[in-house]
């Protein structure tokens, strides 16, 4: 996507030009106007929220009289190369949000059109902000803006740049793990992908095996024996089709590369595939990107998981998936039962719903309360109480219910650092 | 009481995990199953009033639950087919890849690629979401098997790329 820039001076367009790195948020932003009412709520609001952005900003250069301001393109671009898409996103979606009555209003024009001037479509444009609710995908070529040509529409759904991906991965997991892209290289269509798999086999010296009868890999054979082919990795480096209708598709494969060592291996295909993208779908939303049922890829595995995590808790998992898989299992044995996992794991390999359904049931509150007194029995080692806050941190809905059940036990403790410990665990410090 | 418990959730586990894994008879698992039916029924009043001993007896409940489901005859669906198939030729690439294939490791893979065309067969028999799995897996499963075939001498998948990756190789 490219921002609008035609109707701006020359002057304006020089300093739109941004560096290569930073990327246009997806959508056509125009000048638009915002006309605000500083006695309402909605306008203190409002000025609050500029004001923190300009502070942070070190300015967004909006003129100061009461009744109108106009943002121009400049300033968009400006926050978006210094707190990035996310940062200029939320402003823009704040001053959306306040676009009703006389405090707000974001003009947008449909993605690879032409701004438009004419006050009856300026004012289409300015009264139907919900297109910025429901964004359609970010553009996927990893290059510098072009703020004077605007693209075409694209015909369907594409996969994010790297750059994009690595920013709303870091945004959403960056806390946990600092996010490494890899090497993933984006291909131009499924046909630039048969003409890199041809190409990687015929310089492998390839026998194309499926020719009756076998002979050395030529040009056209991946199509042939590959019709849907996606993907593929070669010397390192991860092929992946740009085209694709899943919009998940960029940051799903990066994660990939920020898994856990072992992760994969120690809890199968299903749950590695479908918590890494259950996460890209988790982070491209934090980012405001929407993600539509048929845009994602593994539903089965994704529906799996999301029970899962009503099991464990979504920190148990995040934390797993960057950090190592024996906290996700160690969790969903204290809760399920010590054989739990090793029955879970075979049945979500065979997609086998039946069984998965039976053993991702979440234990009710009592269960958990159950679990806990069953750990405080007898000696407690700290052991015991990494499992308690396994059990307490498995649904944030039920944390206060476990601590008032459990807080009379917290002075049979002996020791004073595990009485400390397990008060902090149940918040009730 | 507790011992108890904790004898008959250990036995159901081993059970299903065996019964999970396809090993052993089925009629004589069907048998094992009856019995430690009967003895979990036997003690369902008497764990009532024991918060402890009810989550034992729940936990070995749930193994039970799942032995028989995984007893009960079912067909295999379209999807599941398919990823099993799928899930085959990984395993047979994850052989190659690591210097342990065998002599059979070629037919089964030419085995798993004669099915592939019948899981596409009737896609319109198939909800989006599933016609969605089923292509994912076979488009795996064909990058494995080209693998397979090409001895190791050709790109990989994404899957058996980070399959090496974690590996270490």
């Amino acid at each position: 996507m490219t921002t609008e820039t035609k109707n701006l001076p020359k002057k304006d367009k020089e300093s739109l030009k941004p560096p290569p790195t930073v990327e246009p948020i997806n959508h056509e932003v125009n000048a638009y106007e915002v006309d605000r009412s500083p006695e309402s709520a909605a306008g203190q609001e409002f000025s609050r929220i500029v004001m923190k952005q300009e502070a942070e900003t070190g300015g967004l250069n909006l003129p100061e009289h009461r009744t109108a301001r106009r943002l121009r393109q400049t300033d968009v671009l400006h926050n978006q190369q210094r707190h990035g898409n996310a940062s200029t996103q939320r402003l823009i979606s704040q001053r959306q949000r306040l676009g009703t009555g006389n405090i707000g209003h974001l003009q947008l024009h449909p993605e690879g059109a032409d701004m438009s001037i004419d006050p009856t479509t300026v004012a289409e444009e300015v009264s139907q902000p919900a297109r910025q609710e429901t964004p359609s995908t970010p553009a996927a070529v990893d290059t510098p803006a072009t703020p004077t040509t605007a693209p075409p529409a694209p015909a369907s759904p594409q996969a994010m740049s790297m750059s994009q991906a690595e920013k709303v991965l870091q945004d959403s997991f960056g806390t946990v793990h600092k996010i490494v892209p890899g090497n993933i290289v984006l291909l131009d269509g499924r046909a630039a992908v048969w003409a890199k798999y041809d190409e990687v086999c015929i310089r492998l010296g390839c026998t194309n095996s499926k020719a009756t009868p076998p002979r050395p890999w030529q040009n056209g054979d991946a199509q042939v024996v590959s019709p849907g082919l996606e993907g593929f990795a070669d010397s390192g480096i991860v092929y992946v089709n740009k085209q694709t209708p899943l919009i998940t598709a960029t940051a799903h494969e990066m994660l990939h590369n920020n898994t856990a060592a072992g992760f994969r291996g120690a809890v199968g295909e299903t749950i590695n595939e479908g918590s890494t993208e259950y996460l890209a779908i988790k982070a491209l939303n934090a980012a405001g990107v929407a993600t539509p049922g048929g845009a994602t890829a593994y539903p089965g595995q994704v529906a799996i998981v999301t029970k899962l995590i009503k099991v464990v808790g979504e920190g148990t998992l995040t934390s797993a998936y960057f950090g190592g898989a024996d906290t996700l299992i160690d969790a969903y044995n204290t809760l399920q039962g010590s054989k739990a996992f090793s029955l879970l794991k075979p049945a979500a390999e065979a997609l086998n719903t039946a069984v998965t359904d039976i053993l991702l049931t979440p234990p009710s509150v009592e269960q958990k309360i159950a679990i806990v007194n069953s750990l405080l029995n007898g000696w407690v080692s700290d052991t015991d109480l990494d499992h308690i806050e396994m059990v307490v941190n498995s649904a944030s809905g039920d944390k206060a219910a476990i601590a008032t059940a459990i807080q009379p036990r917290i002075k049979e403790l002996w020791s004073i650092g595990q009485r400390t410990r397990l008060r902090v665990i149940l918040g009730t410090v | 009481m507790k011992d108890e418990l904790e004898q008959l959730a250990h036995e159901a586990g081993e059970l299903a995990q065996q019964v999970m894994s396809g090993a052993g008879e089925k009629a004589e698992q069907q048998q094992a199953v009856q019995a430690l039916d009967d003895r979990l029924t036997a003690l369902q009043g008497e764990v009532e009033g024991n918060s402890g001993h009810l989550l034992k007896w729940q936990e070995a409940r749930r193994y039970l639950d799942v032995a028989q489901m995984v007893l009960r005859p079912h067909p295999e669906t379209i999807p599941q087919q398919a990823r099993r198939l799928s899930h085959e030729a990984f395993a047979l690439a994850q052989q190659v890849a690591e210097g342990q294939a065998d002599a059979t490791t070629l037919d089964k893979a030419r085995a798993i690629d004669e099915q592939m065309p019948a899981l596409q067969a009737n896609p319109e028999e198939l909800t989006a979401a599933e016609r969605l799995a089923v292509e994912t897996a076979v488009t795996d499963a064909q990058l494995d098997i080209l693998y397979v075939l090409a001895e190791g001498k050709a790109p990989t998948s994404i899957r058996l790329f980070h399959f090496l990756q974690n590996r270490g190789s």
